[in-house]
């Protein structure tokens, strides 16, 4: 009996130590980014004319990637947690590829595409990627798409069928039953999912920086600021980009943790 | 209305085999069994939710195919209701009328209507779903499936998660709807008391094929097989042999153990066949010594003597050992003929295994 306590003990104190060493050390690397950071040098680097128009760059991309990842994530995610068909896994791994593989690979993958003779005629002819701006919303799109599949497939199978079911036979086609029942149903999950990918879009830096290079007060979004400014040794604003980027994130999680239904424990 | 004909169907550990049934338009047809028979799943075939492999559909005359039919109203009440968590009461009942784009004022009414026959009427304002109780959540999913005026309204153990009171009220409901409304109705359940007190033909189905369909009181006292009758909680059932059949008269005489039982003529039977004769215990009944005997019970009258007797809600069950016989004689009594016959635990009585309800299943 005692021996089962002291079993029970350990364990509770082994779980409850490495939660706690995990969000310390987390907890720690902020702290300690933002007590390096003079005090100044927010006003210094956020007010500067380059910052507002490379922050902007960053939002306005990241919005329209998650929007038109969105557009696209929204009926295949619903289409895959809805039906089998012949194939489904091989098109499920397919749609995986952008989640697995490393951002600069992708990047470098959707270069190579861009430069082929058919690349060459989209660019020449409708628009223009590489070193430019639609270069950003491509590469940010490209990496979120993916992730946006993977969480609203989740949302999606989450939903009853059994609400679609009951439509149909009170006079829905499937397009009102999708209108009507799912996406009403899905709301939470679809907000959760467009920040989850626009907070992933900010973030962004591997594919778009190989796609749209890091051209200064053109090219240059939040990440590739960054880079940028440690290559230029400015520790400083380096920093507050960096605790502007720790902002997202910490925001966009509170906000998916409220708009996702809670679980039970 | 429904007809299904030789319908089988392969899922990955079941199978629905061999399947016929006719529903009649205005009947309500009742299926019944226990769990795992595979009662849902065949609703969803006939639905056209799910495919089968063999056999054919027709409803409302239309042939279902692995997918619901257009051109007949059919409308679907599953066991989990369904109700839509992102509606309101109102909201809810009146989709499948919003949908259809029914005249706003004709809405109105119905829905009027509707929601007085099911005591609803101070429910429509409520904003949300959430905090009905489940009873009121089965009305209002019953309203919402009956204001598009179904031809066909199937209905997937509606009250089974509903507490005695709360279902009695309901089963009670919808026969005011039956009467009410024209409506062929088909029920899953697993509830006797639901089978029987609303169903104008029952089906039994076990392990994916229908034992018997007929009336209440034909399965009752006519079941095919000792499956059914076991099913049907016809605890009586003693094993014999049949050794006279007087086809003129009407009755044969089966023995078992020491005692010989008569029972009406069944025309498949004959001398010498071994059968299992099946009587429910509230067919058997105890004659009170001071009072004549009525027509019925005269056949069949054994001593005996009360061995066990079991509470139950409502009255008694008393297990009764009869002379000559060696299984045991339950009988079912109300609280008040309990009390009327003053019984004890080791009472002597005078039993009646009412020759028209012994019925005889060959084995």
């Amino acid at each position: 009996m005692r021996a089962r306590r002291v079993a029970d003990r350990s364990f509770s104190v082994f779980t409850w130590g490495m939660l706690g060493l995990l969000t310390a050390y987390i907890s720690l690397i902020v702290i300690v980014l933002f007590l390096r950071v003079n005090a100044d040098s927010y006003g210094d680097t956020l007010l500067s004319g380059r910052a507002l128009s490379t922050i902007r760059l960053s939002v306005i991309c990241a919005t329209i990637a998650s929007v038109l990842a969105l557009l696209f994530a929204v009926p295949i995610a619903y289409q895959l947690a809805r039906k089998d068909f012949p194939g489904k896994n091989l098109v499920d791994t397919i749609l995986d590829v952008p989640i697995i593989l490393s951002p600069v690979a992708l990047g470098t993958a959707l270069l190579v595409v861009l430069s082929s003779d058919a690349g060459e005629l989209v660019q020449d002819n409708l628009v223009s990627f590489t070193f430019a701006i639609p270069g950003i919303v491509l590469a940010q799109f490209s990496v979120v798409v993916a992730l946006a599949i993977r969480s609203l497939k989740a949302v999606f199978e989450q939903i009853d069928p059994r609400y679609e079911e009951v439509s149909y036979f009170l006079g829905c086609n499937r397009w009102q039953s999708f209108l009507r029942i799912s996406l009403p149903l899905a709301r939470g999950g679809i907000i959760a999912s467009f920040i989850l990918a626009w907070a992933r879009a900010v973030g962004e830096f591997g594919a778009t920086i190989t796609v749209a290079g890091a051209v200064s007060g053109k090219t240059e979004t939040i990440p590739s600021a960054i880079y940028l400014g440690l290559a230029r040794v400015d520790i400083q604003e380096t920093l507050v980009y960096v605790l502007l980027l720790v902002f997202v994130a910490i925001s966009v999680l509170m906000g998916v943790r409220y708009l996702t239904p809670k679980r039970s424990a | 209305m429904i007809r299904i004909k030789d319908l089988s169907a392969d899922f990955d550990s079941f199978k629905l085999d061999d399947i016929n049934l006719h529903v009649l338009e205005g009947e309500h047809f009742v299926l019944l069994g226990p769990s795992g028979a595979g009662k849902t799943l065949l609703t969803e075939i006939i639905l056209g939710l799910r495919r089968h492999s063999k056999g054919e559909i027709l409803l409302g005359g239309q042939t279902v195919r692995g997918s619901p039919v257009d051109g007949i109203s059919v409308s679907y009440v599953p066991q989990d209701l369904a109700i839509f968590p992102h509606m309101g009461v109102r909201d809810n009942i009146t989709f499948g009328a919003r949908v259809r784009r029914m005249e706003p004022a004709s809405m109105g009414r119905k829905l009027a209507e509707l929601a007085e026959l099911l005591d609803i009427t101070d429910l429509l304002d409520r904003p949300s779903t959430a905090t009905l109780s489940m009873g009121e959540k089965q009305r209002v999913a019953l309203a919402r499936a009956l204001i598009v005026e179904p031809r066909i309204l199937f209905l997937d153990e509606p009250f089974s998660s509903l507490d005695f009171y709360i279902r009695r009220q309901l089963i009670e409901k919808l026969q005011e709807i039956k009467s009410t409304l024209s409506v062929t109705i088909f029920q899953v359940t697993h509830n006797h008391e639901e089978a029987f007190m609303l169903g104008d033909r029952i089906a039994i189905m076990f392990e994916g094929r229908i034992a018997q369909v007929g009336p209440p009181m034909e399965l009752q006292r006519r079941p095919v097989s000792l499956e059914v009758a076991r099913f049907l909680l016809a605890q009586n059932i003693f094993e014999g042999e049949v050794v006279e059949v007087d086809h003129e008269a009407g009755r044969m005489r089966t023995r078992v153990d020491g005692v010989c039982l008569i029972s009406p003529a069944v025309d498949q039977l004959s001398c010498g066949q071994e059968v299992s004769a099946v009587i429910r215990p509230e067919e058997v009944h105890i004659i009170r010594p001071d009072r004549p005997l009525g027509a019925k019970v005269r056949e069949n009258l054994f001593d005996g003597r009360i061995e066990k007797r079991i509470p139950t809600p409502g009255g008694y069950v008393l297990t009764t050992r009869i002379e000559g016989l060696r299984t045991p004689v339950e009988i079912r009594l109300s609280n008040c003929a309990f009390d009327d016959l003053d019984l004890t635990s080791k009472s002597r009585v005078r039993v009646s295994l009412k020759a028209e309800a012994l019925w005889l299943i060959p084995r």
